[in-house]
């Protein structure tokens, strides 16, 4: 770990050389942050103390030293198709803003929550802890949208118990600087979860998701699609690891990234990755970077579409699987329509 | 309608076309007969346009425009309809919404307001039937799924909805059954006014019982080496191509 003089309370970030955060530049992502504040979101059930666990030693020293000290607390119970909206609102500009949100989905409960991140100013730490009771269900969206000064580092931890179902979506159109961990974590059997992410990227923009799944328990299944389309001098990096422990037969997990380069210069990484120790499963994992197509450009042309449109097209056609995979049907034509208007 | 003058093309640096002379007038039907690698299909895509060739001499009038200045949607939009050999999958592009921005995009390019939404889902309703495509096509991706005789149908469908004036069909009848060949060659020929013309590129006679040409040109070797009526595909049927590389041999 490097130390950097540049941020006055002399917090340790790592260096490139730290293999999870090499395409995430994180003195990037804090260039010209003088002052930490934290906030607690004002619509939340309650406000509760919070520690971070002691193991938790998976991001950036800066994140661990800011992590809030109060968390805004929401229990979802029952079943409905009701949304619970969270906006993280507008910190202030060279500032670090930290929160904390803990969502606790009750047993046998459905519920659909969006964390709506409308931040533009400064740098945006957001901590969000799921924690989902057996049998419980969860719809979660984690939705940006052209707020394109944006620079949000984002941590999700997902404990699942028996038999729990989430389907989880991270939603990045155009931000400045981006970095979501998603950590899932399978702690009892028969859980399930739909895993989707969507970044579009342009200008200069970075974009950088993080999952790492832990089927500590045999019996789940998890199916991840990321898919991206880059633009200008944007960069986007996709870091996929699926850890399975060695009593945990029965896994399936499969997971894909997919990412669409409209320009010369754009560049997207992608890192699966799987590590398993049981010998009783099936995990896959899929990666392809690559541009429009070319006949099919032509195919379009030939019928009198003009290029320009064709792409469009062809580009809309692309992102809109993710779109039909959210699981919100008026998110799923706020998506599509955000998309066609971002590119 | 169409006149091709000295046409020459070639693609990754070899020349394909050497030295075309064609002329179609409104209401004719041509065939355009050859052995493999004559450069049939390499004709029928550098007048749609295709950029993996370049044309390196001659020129090209459609309705006494020059056709290789166009881009190919242009040329689409001019009138100029390419029915692939290999029609393209689009998986996530639905049909409707294809065919509403091509049909949309040359009522445009005509100075014509875009047809409503009832219109034209009228109209795709008449066309589909033509070549007996099924109410689900509306919903499905482009050519994604379609078995070759769909695929081969849907190219007829499209032709259909956009009403061209220069029908050019590649190799149409390129792995179809009887059953399918008819009903594309029926809906083709449906189609056919006095005011369109055809090229029928195909490999085999067979095609030509069904869409009957006025003219019949055979390529060899990037040329046309011999122009007769219909009566010279019977020929080629019993003589095959041999005859024709021997005596047109470079």
């Amino acid at each position: 770990m490097e130390k950097t003089t540049a941020f006055q309370l002399d917090l340790m970030l790592p260096s490139r050389k730290s293999e999870d955060y090499l395409y995430t530049d994180v003195a990037v992502l804090a260039a010209g942050i003088d002052a930490v504040a934290s906030t607690v979101c004002a619509d939340a059930d309650s406000e509760v103390d919070f520690v971070l666990p002691s193991a938790e030693t998976d991001r950036p020293a800066l994140f661990v030293a800011s992590q809030a000290k109060k968390a805004a607390y929401y229990s979802l119970d029952g079943q409905s198709a009701d949304i619970k909206y969270i906006t993280i609102e507008d910190g202030a500009d060279n500032q670090l803003t930290a929160q904390t949100i803990i969502v606790e989905v009750k047993a046998n409960a459905q519920r659909n929550v969006v964390i709506k991140f409308a931040a533009q100013k400064g740098l945006s730490a957001v901590d969000i802890y799921i924690k989902m009771a057996a049998e419980s269900a969860a719809n979660v969206v984690l939705w940006q949208d052209r707020a394109t000064k944006a620079r949000i580092f984002t941590h999700t931890i997902v404990d699942m118990q028996k038999s729990a179902k989430l389907n989880i979506s991270t939603i990045n159109i155009r931000a400045a600087h981006v970095r979501n961990n998603l950590r899932i974590n399978y702690l009892g059997e028969n859980a399930e979860s739909q895993i989707s992410g969507l970044y579009i990227a342009a200008d200069d923009n970075r974009i950088d998701n993080s999952t790492i799944v832990r089927h500590a328990v045999g019996h789940c299944t998890c199916e991840q699609l990321y898919k991206g389309v880059l633009n200008d001098h944007a960069t986007t990096a996709f870091s996929g690891l699926i850890v399975v422990d060695p009593d945990a037969q029965k896994t399936l997990a499969n997971q894909v990234n997919r990412s669409m380069l409209l320009s010369k210069d754009a560049r997207a990484y992608a890192k699966p990755q799987l590590e398993i120790y049981a010998d009783d499963v099936r995990c896959n994992h899929g990666s392809t970077t690559g541009q429009i197509d070319k006949d099919q450009l032509f195919y379009m042309q030939a019928r009198g579409i003009s290029e320009e449109e064709a792409r469009q097209m062809l580009v809309a056609a692309f992102v809109c699987e993710i779109a039909e995979r959210l699981p919100i049907e008026e998110l799923e034509e706020k998506l599509v329509d955000s998309i066609k208007n971002s590119l | 309608m169409l006149s091709i003058k000295n046409l020459h093309a070639e693609i990754d640096g070899k020349e394909i076309l050497r030295g075309i002379n064609l002329e179609i007038k409104a209401g004719e039907t041509h065939a355009i007969m050859g052995p493999n690698g004559s450069g049939k299909s390499t004709l029928s895509a550098v007048l749609a346009g295709n950029p993996m060739y370049t044309v390196t001499q001659g020129e090209v009038l459609f309705n006494g425009k020059n056709l290789l200045e166009l881009s190919p949607d242009k040329r689409a939009n001019e009138g100029l309809f390419l029915s692939f050999q290999y029609p393209t999958e689009i998986p996530g592009v639905s049909m409707t919404n294809f065919m509403r921005a091509a049909v949309n995009s040359k009522r445009k390019y005509q100075g014509l307001e875009p047809l409503s939404a009832t219109d034209f889902l009228k109209l795709m309703k008449e066309k589909r039937q033509l070549v007996e495509l099924d109410s689900k096509l509306a919903s499905r991706s482009v050519n994604a799924g379609f078995s070759g005789g769909e695929k081969k149908r849907n190219e007829v469908f499209q032709m259909a909805m956009l009403n061209p004036t220069l029908r050019i069909l590649d190799e149409t009848d390129s792995g179809l059954d009887i059953d399918a060949l008819r009903v594309v060659a029926e809906g083709v020929t449906a189609l056919k006014t006095k005011e369109n013309a055809t090229i029928v590129i195909t490999h085999y006679q067979r095609l030509l019982d069904y869409i009957v040409p006025d003219y019949i040109h055979i390529l060899y070797h990037g040329r046309i080496v011999m122009t007769g009526g219909k009566e010279l595909a019977l020929d080629l049927e019993k003589r095959g191509y041999d005859w024709i590389k021997e005596q047109f041999k470079d």
